[in-house]
């Protein structure tokens, strides 16, 4: 009663959808060591929320909480509404978690791995087949179901732990860094089937390295950084709140001093730089659109040969957010 | 001009004794190791002294002396007592400790990945084999060190030649080195700590049985202290008698009074050549077997005998008892995997075993059983009896405490965990899955058993099948045979899930439990003392005494229960300590049988009682064990009060 109570508290959203996880002020100590320094955090069902920290910022703390495998921290955390401290065993039911590292039993086949995990969500034995089937089909694996699990390549491995964590049909997925290791080539493949897990409604909580990935899969980030939330939000939230100006590259035929002149006289270019074969003009996107500025450079005289936006990516507001400070 | 340097810089050797000094254990095992064995040399020396006084006493020596009124002129020669009585100590906690300290020295790097890393330095194999035996010396030495004050105050006493003091303090430096490099070389060929530090203790265990059957085949320094001191206290001495040397060595021997350190020396040398092969064998499996993929050693041997028993079979017309199948778990993930999927655990596997193991029991007993017809004496089925026990111990305690540190390891454990299945749902299931395993080990201990019943019907002690109260306690005896063998093995079995699940690493799970398995058994010791383990033969006390002591003492130790079961048959001797019992009932007024009888079922039924409990708390406790939160605990307040204050 109490933990529901709570959970009304925490987890409803400001009038749209329920959270599907909630932190309200998470705190991990290990030891003298602060790992996680007050995390507050909504994420609404169905989203899927891109994870981004340098190693040691924090963030499997923060997974290992969620999922049930972090006995002491302080704050509070929700998933679907359940208490992750006093509501465990709810929680698992409704949570699927892989995490960074993850090893497989080396004595079963996938199909026996599988079985294992569906013994273990309970999942009644009239059904299990079909499930398994399902998830197979789903992950692709089909052709590897009685392929030793030792034998597998490490994207087939993320498979599997990706087939395990589906047996149970969980509203919450946890993904500690699902593509950490893996090949271009299985990347991409990891990447659609994350892109059809978002499209069944699953909440997806996703941690990655590689940053782009994430641009390409969530509706919203949080940059971590030793601990503490640095920026959250979609991308463009982000990119409003760094101010980040936006880089375009030029070359025109009749590239001189007077043309640079009147450049620099167009309204919202903020700096122009000239390099060996183009010039770099930085400008506040807010208060000049890429067309417009076409359109006035145009009106300048220029005679363009190229114009190039510079592709404003995650890396560069990671780098911006966070000063490289690892624990 | 430039001196050159005549120490080597010695990076490995400095590398890992940092690393050993920054690690908290490192004080805290070191601090316990060191009281446990100053409490063990001060009992000891209590009690040898406390004796030496009373002879003195009695052969009217008593002197006054000392400002105290401390009898000091009383233990003016004492020395010459007490120091043979501690210095197998030393040489039993070298005995102890050292495989343990050394067998993962090289076994780590493998682990971790950096043994590589070691290779592309600059060092040679021989000087990374040299620095990593002493980096594992150098605490052994220093942990040595703190008994030396207590050799010194021996010393002081009088009656020890300073030769002889000389020549022990040598001869403990080659115990260290022997087992040091014995252990190198298990670390150099395993892969993982585990089974170097198994494969180290079953070499020691060889080392042992060998000194047991012949000394002078196995001449390590303890054995030549041993012929040292029987030397010393001439043909009749008090260590001679145990020593079974050949003419050629007693004769040199002898010379060991007159020039003990020349003595000493000499029989060292075979000790030597063995540390320097041992040395030289771990330089050559070093690179040989860097690289190794892990796999086990024990499923290894299982895979080597069942293609013995599968060509045996095909000779035999193919009969196939238990056939390989597909399955799959139904309700019990855990104990299926445990069962079907795990060497330990497959029925086929496991009869294999049990046919290895019975075959030789059988045997053994069998002949036992063919040569004491007529006899009064079982006591040939001892070792084999104590060798089936220890088999069993070694087996439930590694394969106990890796239950949950080996899933950690391999990182198997989150995934476990992250599934609604319970913590004690988990650890039920785990346990359940070694049930196969306990009986399989429980066979050779009954099968001993039973062959001192049959031993005891036709020993001609006049035990006969015929009189109704002898039959009825040897099915008592059987009874509780069963009973208590499966009490302990399951005891042993939660005791070491309960010590080895909250480790980390399975080579640390495997020696906590083993540690705690052995203190209890130390416990045992300090808790009733050494006279009465020896039943019978102790002139100091009286046969009550002895019987209720013992009765205590199997409280307190793992295996208590099988041991007093095995009391219900001294107890059909017609003259226990020899005393006959209608003397023994007239003497205390008490039925000694019923009495041992009642005894044993109070060790049985606290055995059980213990294994209730421990179950009870390791289950209670199972979220905890495991590391992962748990509802029932915050309901109870166990967690609640680590989050009191957070702000909820």
């Amino acid at each position: 009663m109490q933990g529901e109570q709570a959970a009304d508290a925490g987890v409803q959203l400001s009038g749209v959808r329920p959270a599907a996880i909630s932190l309200r002020n998470l705190r991990v100590t290990y030891g003298r060591f602060e790992a996680v320094k007050g995390i507050s955090l909504d994420i609404p069902e169905g989203e899927v929320f891109g994870f981004i920290g340098p190693n040691g910022a924090g963030k499997s703390s923060t997974f290992r909480v969620l999922a049930t495998l972090q006995p002491k921290f302080q704050g509070q955390a929700y998933v679907c509404g359940l208490d992750v401290l006093r509501q465990p065993q709810k929680v698992r039911d409704v949570m699927g978690f892989v995490p960074d590292f993850f090893g497989v039993y080396e004595d079963l086949t996938s199909l026996e791995y599988l079985h294992f995990f569906a013994a273990a969500y309970r999942i009644p034995s009239a059904k299990r087949k079909g499930t398994i089937d399902d998830v197979l089909t789903l992950t692709d694996m089909t052709h590897k179901a009685h392929s030793p699990v030792d034998g597998l390549s490490r994207g087939m491995k993320q498979r599997l732990a990706l087939a395990r964590v589906l047996l149970h049909d969980p509203k919450v997925l946890l993904l500690d860094e699902p593509s950490s290791g893996l090949d271009p080539r299985a990347r991409i493949e990891m990447r659609e089937l994350l892109k059809a897990l978002r499209e069944m409604g699953k909440t997806i909580l996703i941690s990655s390295h590689i940053l782009s990935e994430l641009a390409q899969l969530c509706t919203r980030i949080g940059i971590i950084e030793l601990g503490r939330m640095v920026a959250e939000g979609s991308l463009n939230e982000i990119y409003r709140q760094l101010q980040l100006m936006r880089v375009v590259h030029i070359r025109a035929d009749n590239a001189g001093p007077e043309l640079l002149e009147k450049v620099r006289a167009i309204a919202g270019v903020e700096s122009v730089e000239q390099q060996v074969d183009r010039w770099a003009l930085r400008l506040r996107e807010e208060d000049l659109s890429i067309a417009d500025l076409h359109a006035g450079l145009v009106a300048a005289g220029a005679r363009l040969t190229m114009l190039q936006p510079e592709a404003m990516d995650m890396e560069t507001a990671f780098m911006k957010l966070t000063e490289g400070k690892t624990a | 001009m430039r001196i050159p340097r005549l120490v080597p810089e010695l990076p490995l050797l400095r590398r890992e004794l940092t690393e050993l000094s920054a690690r908290k254990r490192t004080y805290v095992v070191r601090s316990l190791g060191a009281m446990v064995l100053l409490a063990w040399v001060l009992w000891v020396s209590q009690n040898v002294l406390s004796a030496w006084q009373q002879q003195q006493q009695q052969r009217g020596m008593w002197a006054f002396g000392g400002a105290l009124g401390v009898p000091a002129a009383s233990l003016m020669g004492a020395g010459e007592v007490l120091f043979p009585r501690l210095v197998p100590l030393l040489f039993l906690a070298v005995q102890l400790l050292m495989p343990s300290m050394v067998c993962g020295s090289i076994t780590i790097e493998k682990e971790r990945n950096t043994l590589g890393t070691l290779f592309v330095t600059r060092l040679t194999p021989l000087t990374i084999v040299f620095e990593k035996l002493l980096s594992r010396l150098v605490p052994m030495l220093t942990f040595l060190l703190l008994t030396f004050p207590m050799l010194a105050f021996v010393y002081s006493l009088g009656g020890v030649d300073q030769r002889v003091l000389l020549a022990t303090i040598w001869l403990i430096l080659w115990e260290c080195l022997l087992y040091a490099s014995i252990g190198l070389m298990c670390s150099a060929w395993y892969t993982t700590t585990v089974g170097a530090f198994v494969a180290s203790y079953v070499l020691s265990a060889v080392i042992f049985t060998l000194i047991r059957l012949n000394p002078v085949l196995v001449p390590t320094p303890y054995v030549i202290w041993q012929l040292l001191m029987g030397a010393l206290a001439g043909p009749f001495g008090w260590q001679s008698g145990s020593i079974m040397a050949g003419a050629a060595v007693t004769s040199f021997v002898a010379r060991a009074g007159q020039e003990p350190i020349r003595v000493t020396f000499v029989l060292t040398i075979p000790a030597m050549l063995t540390v320097v092969f041992c040395v030289m064998t771990t330089r050559f499996l070093l690179y040989r077997r860097a690289f190794v993929s892990q796999s086990s050693l024990l499923l290894r041997a299982f895979r080597m005998l069942d293609g013995f028993f599968q060509r045996l079979n095909d000779r035999a017309g193919g009969v196939q008892i238990i056939a390989d199948r597909e399955s799959y778990p139904d309700e019990d993930p855990v104990t299926w995997r445990e069962r079907e999927k795990k060497s330990m655990g497959r029925a086929r596997y496991l009869i294999r075993i049990l046919v290895v193991l019975e075959f030789p029991t059988l045997f053994v007993c069998l002949m036992s059983v063919m040569y004491s017809v007529n006899s009064n004496t079982s006591s040939g089925l001892t070792p084999l009896w104590l060798l089936a026990w220890l088999l069993a111990l070694m087996i439930v305690t590694v394969k106990g405490s890796t239950l949950i540190s080996s899933e950690r390891t391999r990182e198997t454990l989150d995934a476990l965990l992250s599934t609604p299945l319970s913590g004690r749902d988990i650890l039920l299931q785990k346990v359940a899955g070694m049930r196969r395993l306990l009986l399989v080990l429980a066979t050779p201990i009954l099968t001993v058993n039973l062959t001192l019943v049959m031993m005891t019907v036709q020993s001609g002690l006049g035990v006969s099948l015929a009189n109704l109260n002898q039959l009825l306690w040897l099915l008592t005896y059987a009874v509780l045979s069963v009973f208590s063998t499966w009490t302990t093995l399951q005891l042993l079995a939660w005791l070491a899930a309960l010590v080895g699940s909250r480790a980390r690493a399975q080579a640390r799970s495997v020696f906590a439990a083993v540690t705690v398995a052995l203190g209890l058994a130390g416990v045992s010791w300090f808790v009733v003392g050494q006279e009465r383990i020896f039943a019978g033969q102790s002139e100091l006390r009286g046969p009550l005494e002895v019987t209720v002591g013992n009765a205590v003492r199997q409280l307190f130790r793992i295996d208590g229960s099988l041991q007093a079961t095995q009391s219900l048959l001294w107890s059909m001797e017609p003259r226990p300590y020899g005393y006959s019992t209608e003397s023994l009932e007239g003497l205390y007024g008490i039925n000694f049988p019923l009495l041992r009888l009642f005894l044993c079922l109070g060790v049985v039924a606290w055995h059980w009682i213990l294994l209730r409990t421990l179950r009870a708390l390791v289950l209670r406790r199972s979220q905890w064990l495991l590391g992962r939160v748990d509802e029932s605990e915050w309901e109870s307040g166990a967690v609640k009060s680590l989050f009191s204050g957070v702000g909820r």
